[in-house]
């Protein structure tokens, strides 16, 4: 079997993984923000005590973790006028490896801030979570990212 | 080389790089880095890309998007189009043009509750387009009218561009619904009289037949629709929901509904998880470019100084305006409307604030002007949607169907510009 067509079903199945991952972070978000104006409506005192962070925080994962899906579904939004021109798609290969030096460039720019967070020992302000879990969310999404985009700029060239 | 000369050369760097194919992400990042770093050197450059993810991670005003999409989505997959559609035609059964009127109807009734025009062109595609077809309508007058009407679901509440924008001019997001409802309804109505008249000058287009009445019992089945749109946004105006709530709660309501009606299966809702989760990585990593960019193009001063700049011309503010409508239907031909708006509210809103326009009003002139670019070629994202799900109808029947209909939103805009009233009446009401 083609490496290409091996490495195909391997990416779909991290493709599914990352958009169910992203789903349960939307459905957790959407069911606090629910939970919390249904609570609060019967009584006040009922209201879900740090629902804004739990809110920042399941956006957090649900934002980084849906540009990886994005990537992989192949949903990067991008103007295609010259494809007409470019019959072997080298312009479209190019600006995928534009995109990939940009996010590893974001990521490697992440870590010095992250850092900072981490020996500050920031933490929310109602729950007291560490900030530093945002970052991990970070970092996941952007490895993905970079490996959604290598993968779109690898399965350009190899056999299927 | 000063920093106002390196913004403009970035903007520059910036239509060329999308023109040549690169992620509009990636060419809003890279130009947003290389500009700051010219200005202010690497080490701040660098710390800003760096910032860039946490700043929007951490945004709770964003966590409206995402639940309003699926709020749209889960709408999408549920029959509330099918019976909007019946009862919009009820209304004008027996009317030459009755079913197109109607298709109008259906879809800013849709967008008061998907917030999305692809959403509503989509939808409105499989529901009436084969309608329109079987009762004799020419391929042209189908397709247009559901081209055009779907732009009608960005701008009636709740509206995705909407809150991008708000958040991006740092505005309110109730006042921009309450601004946007007046406007979406004119464009209805100036959608329905455009058919009218082109039932009189093109009759072999626009056949007199209509599907016999469902009858006003019909009207009955809208209640879902009338729920969801009366708890989101009658939640929002009335104080009781924050937009996030609002969001929250309608998307959860959508989905209850959609099940306990079985109108939505397990399999359905799951499907609307997926697509809502990849729409909003396909725009969030777009917004990622746009802080970038926003941040480099702060540091050039491009927006204090050319507002600065066409103060001390003293143009009046209609010729801007109107300026900036030529600006916005020319990069409407090559961009999408998010795109658009992320990439230049930073550069043109303290403009168009310095001659005298409230954001509010420019915010609504904004999203109907670049809605426009949905229906124009060669990147009309309507017509690529309608194209896909009607492959049989050629492009230049769709883009001949839409010229009348950009009349009809031309002089929506100019009824706008004209009556700034009409978008800030409501909301001056209201708030």
């Amino acid at each position: 079997m083609p490496i290409g067509h091996t490495l195909d079903v391997l990416s779909k199945g991290v493709a599914t993984v990352i958009t169910a991952a992203a789903s349960l972070a939307l459905l957790f978000m959407m069911g606090v923000v629910v939970y919390d104006v249904i609570a609060r409506s019967i009584d006040p005192a009922w209201r879900l005590f740090g629902a804004l962070d739990l809110v920042e925080f399941s956006l957090n994962w649900m934002i980084c973790l849906s540009i990886a899906a994005a990537i992989f579904a192949g949903q990067v939004i991008a103007v295609d006028l010259i494809d007409s021109l470019d019959r072997r798609g080298l312009l479209q290969w190019l600006g995928l490896l534009a995109l990939l030096t940009i996010l590893s460039l974001m990521g490697w720019q992440t870590i010095r801030p992250a850092l900072n967070v981490l020996s500050w020992g920031e933490i929310t302000f109602d729950l007291g979570l560490p900030k530093f879990w945002y970052w991990i969310a970070i970092w996941t999404g952007l490895a993905l990212s970079i490996i959604g985009v290598a993968w779109q700029l690898l399965r350009k060239i190899l056999p299927r | 080389m000063t920093p106002q000369l390196i913004g403009v050369s970035g903007l520059v760097l910036l239509v060329v790089l999308i023109f040549l194919r690169v992620p509009v992400a990636a060419a809003l990042m890279i130009v947003g880095l290389a500009g700051y770093w010219a200005i202010d050197g690497a080490r701040t450059a660098l710390f800003t890309l760096g910032e860039v993810p946490f700043n929007i991670a951490q945004a709770y005003s964003l966590s409206v998007v995402p639940l309003f999409l699926l709020m749209g989505v889960v709408a999408a997959r549920t029959k509330m189009a099918s019976e909007l559609y019946v009862a919009a035609n009820t209304l004008f059964s027996g009317m030459r043009g009755g079913i197109a009127m109607g298709t109008v109807g259906a879809c800013a009734g849709f967008g008061a509750i998907c917030g999305s025009s692809l959403a509503t062109a989509s939808t409105m595609t499989r529901v009436s387009i084969p309608e329109m077809r079987k009762y004799g309508y020419s391929d042209a007058i189908a397709s247009g009218v559901v081209a055009s009407g779907g732009t009608l679901g960005i701008l009636i509440p709740p509206s995705i561009i909407l809150i991008i924008y708000a958040i991006i001019a740092q505005e309110s997001v109730p006042v921009l619904f309450a601004a946007a409802i007046l406007p979406g309804l004119l464009l209805t109505l100036l959608h329905i009289v455009t058919l009218g008249i082109l039932a009189r000058t093109r009759p072999q287009d626009i056949p007199a037949g209509t599907p016999p009445s469902a009858g006003w019992r019909a009207l009955l089945s809208l209640w879902k629709l009338v729920l969801l749109f009366g708890v989101v946004i009658g939640g929002i105006f009335g104080g009781i929901f924050s937009p996030t709530e609002a969001a929250a709660v309608g998307a959860a309501l959508a989905i209850v509904i959609g099940l306990t009606t079985r109108q939505l299966s397990l399999c359905g809702l799951i499907d609307s998880f997926a697509e809502t989760v990849r729409t909003t990585g396909s725009l969030f990593l777009i917004v990622l470019g746009a802080f970038m960019f926003a941040a480099f193009m702060v540091q050039s001063r491009i927006p204090a100084s050319l507002g600065g700049w066409i103060v001390s011309q003293e143009l009046s503010p209609l010729a801007i305006i109107l300026f900036l409508i030529v600006i916005y239907l020319i990069l409407g031909c090559f961009l999408d409307s998010i795109s658009m708006i992320l990439i230049t509210v930073p550069v043109f809103l303290p403009i168009v604030e310095a001659v005298g326009y409230s954001p509010v009003w420019f915010g609504i002139f904004l999203v109907i002007v670049a809605e426009i670019g949905l229906i124009t070629p060669p990147v009309g994202l309507n017509i690529f949607v309608i194209r896909g799900q009607a492959p049989d109808i050629p492009l230049g029947q769709i883009y001949r169907g839409i010229v009348p209909f950009l009349g009809a939103q031309l002089a929506g805009v100019a009824l706008l510009i004209a009556l700034p009233g009409l978008a800030l009446w409501l909301p001056g009401w209201l708030y």
